[in-house]
C-alpha cells in the first residue's frame, strides 16, 4: 500500500498542474525550437535518399 | 548470393555480439573474484539478473582494456591472440549464464522485492518500455552504418586501426591530435574488434556501449528508488538526450567511458551492505572512467559526496552495522583510492614508456611537435549563458556541443522540487547531489566550455531521481485528466522526437542491403579522394608524406599512415615550419581546424632543404594543399636526384610523386613540373 506525503491542498494542486503543464511546455518548446534546426540540416538529404529509395523498388 | 557489403556487415555485428559475450564472461567472472560468492549473490539479489550482468559487462570491459593494453605494449597485439583471449573469456560464459540464472537464494531476494513496482501488462509504463525498446532497436540499425564522426573519423578510429595492423602500441606520429596518447580504454576495444574483423564490429560494440549507459542509468535508478518505472523514465530521459543518441554507432568514446562513472556509482549504492569490496569495485570503476577520458575527473568529487551520503544514511541496513562502518571509512577511502589507482595507472605507464610524459599531451614534453600541435578547445559559451545554463543546455546550439540535453531535464525540475519528500524520489536525492557536484566541478574546471558528451555521468546521476519524481506525480495525480494529458503528451512527443531523429535506420537498412555503399558516403568528405587514389596505388613500402594532408586519416589504409613520416622526421620538419608555440600558445593565430593546424605547422615552409628531406627519406609521394603547390614547386631543388611530378589533384590537397631511377625516366612530361639538371 503505497504512502503519499504529498497532501491535497488546492494550492498544492495547483502547483502539481502548473509543473506537469511546464513539463508539456518544456517539450514542445523543444520541438519546435530544437527539432527544425536538426531537420533544416538533413531532411533534404534524407527526402533525396527516400526518393532514391522509392526510385529503386 | 549475399553480397560482399552484406556479409561484411553481418559478420561485424554477429562477432560485436560474440565479443560481448566475452566480455560479459570474463567480467561476471571477475566480478566474483572481487565480491566473493556470497557478495555476488547478495548483488543479484538486491539489482537482479540483469543487473549483474550489467555490472559485469561493463567490469569485462575494464579487465579485457587492460588486458589488450599490456598486450599491445609488448607488440603482441595480433589476430591471432585476441581471438584466442576472446575465446578463453567465452569459457567463462557457461559458469556466468548459471550465476546469473541460479545465483540468487530466495530469502536475500526478498531484502528488495518490497518497493519494487512491476509495470503491469498494457500499462502506460509498458507502452514506455516498448517505446524505448523500437528506439534501441532503430539506432541499432544506424549503428550498421560506417561512422560518419568528424572527431572519429580524424582520430578516434585511426589509431585503433593502426594499432590492430601494426600489433603494437607506439608513438603514433600520423594520430594528430592525439598521437595515441590520450587514455585508450574505449579504444583497445575497437583495436581487438579491428583485429578480428572489421569496422561494422567496432561500431556495433559502440551502440552495445551505449546500450549500456542507458542500462546502467536505468540499474542506478531502480537501485536507489527500487522503482521500475523510476528506472524507465531515467532511461528514457538519457536515451531523448541528442548529446548521446547521435553519438550512439558513431565510435566516440564518451558513452562507453560514461558506463564506468555510473557502475561506480551503482556500486556504491550497494555500500552499507557489502562494505570494502564494493569500495574496491567503485574504485576499479573510476579508474576506468579515468583511463578513458581524463575529463571524467569530474566525477570523483561526486562520488565522493555519494558515498558520504549513502554511507551516512545507512540506506537499507541497520544502523548498528554502520555505525561499525563509518569507523573504516578512511580504510575504505584507501581502499578505493588504490583500486582506482590500479585502473588508471596504467594509462599513465603507457604514456611515460611512449614518450617519457605520463600526462602527455597536455602536460609535459613541450618542446616536442605534437604537444605543441595538440588540439585545445576554445570556449563555445559567452558569460551570459552561464546564467541561462540549463536552457541553454536543452534550446541553444553553441559551437562543437554535439547535442543538447533532453527536454524532460528541465520540464521534470518543478516536479522534482514539489515531490523531494516522497517516498520514491527521496533516496535518490543523494544522486541529484552528487550531479550537481560534478557539474559544478566541471564549471569550476571550464565554466565557458559545455561540450554534452563530457557530462553523461552527471546527466545520468539526475535522471534518477527527475525519473522518480515523474512516476510519483503519476501515481499521486494520475486521475486528474490536466495532469495525466500534460505528462503523457509530454512523453509520447518526446517519442515522436526520437523517432524522427531516428530516421538514419533507413541508411543502416540500405547499408545492411548493400544499396548505399561505403564510397557513397564518404564522398566528397574532406581528404576521401586523395585517399581512394593513395589506397588504390601506393605499394607495399611506398611512403607517403602526409604532414600537408588536411582530409580524414581513417580513409587511408593503415599501412600508409604507418609507413608515412616519423615522429622524429615530424620533428625535423615541425622545426623548421611555423612553429606554433611562437605564434600562440593555443594555436589561435592559425587555422582553427585540428587537421588545418598540423597542415599548417608542418607545411608552412617549402624550401630545397624540405624536398631534399623527402627524397633523402624515401618519400614517393607527397601530400600537399593546393593554395600550396605553387610555393612548394618553386623550391623543388636543382640538386637532387629525382624528377617531381603531379600525381592527382583533389578538392583540396594535391598529390606530387616523387620519381627516381628508372620511374623518374617514365615520368611523362604533362606530369613533370620540376627535373634535377644533374642527379647527385
Amino acid at each position: 500500500m503505497r504512502i503519499l506525503v504529498t497532501g491535497s491542498s488546492p494550492g498544492r494542486t495547483v502547483r502539481v498542474r502548473l509543473a506537469a503543464l511546464w513539463l508539456f511546455a518544456a517539450v514542445m518548446a523543444f520541438i519546435v525550437v530544437v527539432v527544425p534546426r536538426d531537420v533544416s540540416t538533413s531532411l533534404a538529404d534524407w527526402v533525396t535518399r527516400m526518393i532514391h529509395l522509392l526510385a529503386m523498388r | 548470393m549475399i553480397a560482399t557489403q552484406t556479409s561484411q556487415v553481418l559478420v561485424g555485428a554477429i562477432t560485436a555480439l560474440i565479443y560481448a559475450g566475452a566480455v560479459t564472461g570474463l567480467g561476471t567472472v571477475s566480478l566474483t573474484a572481487v565480491l566473493g560468492k556470497r557478495g555476488t549473490a547478495f548483488v543479484r539479489s538486491a539489482v537482479g539478473p540483469w543487473g549483474l550482468g550489467w555490472l559485469g559487462f561493463v567490469m569485462g570491459q575494464g579487465v579485457l582494456g587492460l588486458v589488450w593494453q599490456v598486450l599491445s605494449l609488448a607488440g603482441a597485439m595480433r589476430s591471432s591472440i585476441v581471438a584466442i583471449v576472446c575465446g578463453a573469456a567465452w569459457l567463462a560464459v557457461p559458469w556466468a549464464v548459471r550465476l546469473l540464472r541460479n545465483g540468487g537464494q530466495s530469502a536475500e531476494r526478498s531484502t528488495r522485492s518490497g518497493g519494487a513496482v512491476l509495470p503491469a501488462m498494457h500499462s502506460w509504463y509498458s507502452c514506455v518500455a516498448l517505446g524505448i525498446g523500437i528506439v534501441c532497436v532503430l539506432l541499432g540499425a544506424r549503428a550498421l552504418l560506417p561512422s560518419g564522426e568528424a572527431d572519429a573519423l580524424k582520430a578516434y578510429l585511426v589509431m585503433p586501426r593502426a594499432l590492430a595492423a601494426s600489433g603494437s602500441l607506439e608513438f603514433q606520429a600520423f594520430a594528430h591530435p592525439f598521437y595515441g596518447l590520450l587514455p585508450l580504454q574505449v579504444e583497445l576495444h575497437w583495436t581487438a574488434l579491428f583485429a578480428i574483423s572489421n569496422e561494422t564490429a567496432v561500431t556495433v560494440w559502440d551502440y552495445l556501449c551505449g546500450l549500456g549507459f542507458v542500462g546502467g542509468t536505468a540499474l542506478f535508478a531502480y537501485s536507489l528508488t527500487l522503482s521500475r518505472r523510476a528506472a524507465l523514465i531515467a532511461a528514457l530521459i538519457i536515451l531523448s538526450t541528442p548529446g548521446f543518441y547521435e553519438l550512439v554507432g558513431g565510435a566516440k568514446v564518451d558513452n562507453a567511458a560514461a558506463q564506468y562513472g555510473i557502475a561506480a556509482f551503482v556500486c556504491l549504492t550497494l555500500l552499507p551492505a557489502l562494505g570494502r569490496r564494493v569500495v574496491a569495485l567503485a574504485g576499479l570503476f573510476i579508474g576506468w572512467a579515468l583511463a578513458s577520458r581524463y575529463t571524467d575527473i569530474i566525477v570523483l568529487p561526486a562520488l565522493v559526496v555519494f558515498a558520504v551520503v549513502v554511507a551516512g544514511r545507512g540506506v537499507r541496513v541497520s544502523s548498528s552495522l554502520t555505525a561499525a562502518r563509518k569507523e573504516s571509512w578512511v580504510l575504505n577511502a584507501l581502499v578505493g583510492a588504490l583500486a582506482a589507482a590500479c585502473a588508471g595507472t596504467p594509462t599513465l605507464i603507457k604514456n611515460f614508456l611512449l614518450v617519457g610524459c605520463p600526462l602527455a599531451p597536455q602536460f609535459g614534453c613541450r618542446e616536442t611537435f605534437w604537444a605543441n600541435m595538440a588540439y585545445f578547445t576554445d570556449p563555445n559559451l559567452s558569460v551570459a549563458d552561464l546564467f541561462l545554463y540549463p536552457f541553454v543546455w536543452t534550446y541553444a546550439n553553441r559551437g562543437d556541443m554535439l547535442g543538447n540535453v533532453s527536454p524532460l531535464f528541465v520540464g521534470l525540475l518543478p516536479l522534482l522540487l514539489l515531490y523531494r519528500r516522497s517516498p520514491t524520489v527521496r533516496p535518490a536525492l543523494a544522486a541529484a547531489l552528487a550531479g550537481l557536484v560534478a557539474l559544478t566541478t566541471w564549471l569550476l574546471v571550464e565554466p565557458l566550455i559545455l561540450f554534452t558528451r563530457w557530462l553523461l555521468v552527471p546527466l545520468a546521476l539526475l535522471a534518477a531521481p527527475l525519473g522518480a519524481a515523474l512516476v510519483e506525480l503519476d501515481q499521486d495525480r494520475g486521475r486528474d485528466r490536466l495532469v495525466r494529458w500534460s505528462t503523457r503528451g509530454a512523453i509520447v512527443c518526446v517519442f515522436l522526437v526520437l523517432l524522427f531523429d531516428s530516421r538514419g535506420a533507413v541508411y543502416g537498412v540500405r547499408y545492411l542491403a548493400s544499396i548505399d555503399s561505403r564510397a557513397a558516403r564518404y564522398d566528397g568528405m574532406s581528404g576521401y579522394d586523395v585517399a581512394v587514389w593513395l589506397n588504390a596505388r601506393v605499394q607495399p613500402g611506398q611512403r607517403v608524406a602526409l604532414g600537408g594532408y588536411r582530409g580524414y586519416p581513417y580513409f587511408l589504409r593503415p599501412e600508409i599512415l604507418l609507413e608515412s613520416e616519423s615522429g622524429d622526421e615530424l620533428q625535423w620538419l615541425w622545426e623548421r615550419g611555423g612553429r606554433l608555440s611562437q605564434s600562440s600558445p593555443r594555436g589561435r593565430a592559425l587555422p582553427r581546424s585540428t587537421m588545418g593546424i598540423k597542415a599548417a605547422a608542418l607545411s608552412s615552409s617549402w624550401t630545397p632543404d624540405v624536398w631534399r628531406f623527402y627524397v633523402d627519406h624515401g618519400f614517393a609521394y607527397v601530400v600537399i594543399a593546393r593554395n600550396q603547390l605553387d610555393a612548394a614547386l618553386g623550391s623543388w631543388p636543382s640538386q637532387v636526384g629525382a624528377r617531381l611530378g603531379v600525381a592527382f589533384a583533389g578538392r583540396e590537397d594535391s598529390l606530387l610523386r616523387i620519381a627516381r631511377g628508372k620511374e623518374a625516366a617514365r615520368l611523362s612530361p604533362a606530369q613533370e613540373v620540376r627535373t634535377a639538371t644533374s642527379p647527385r
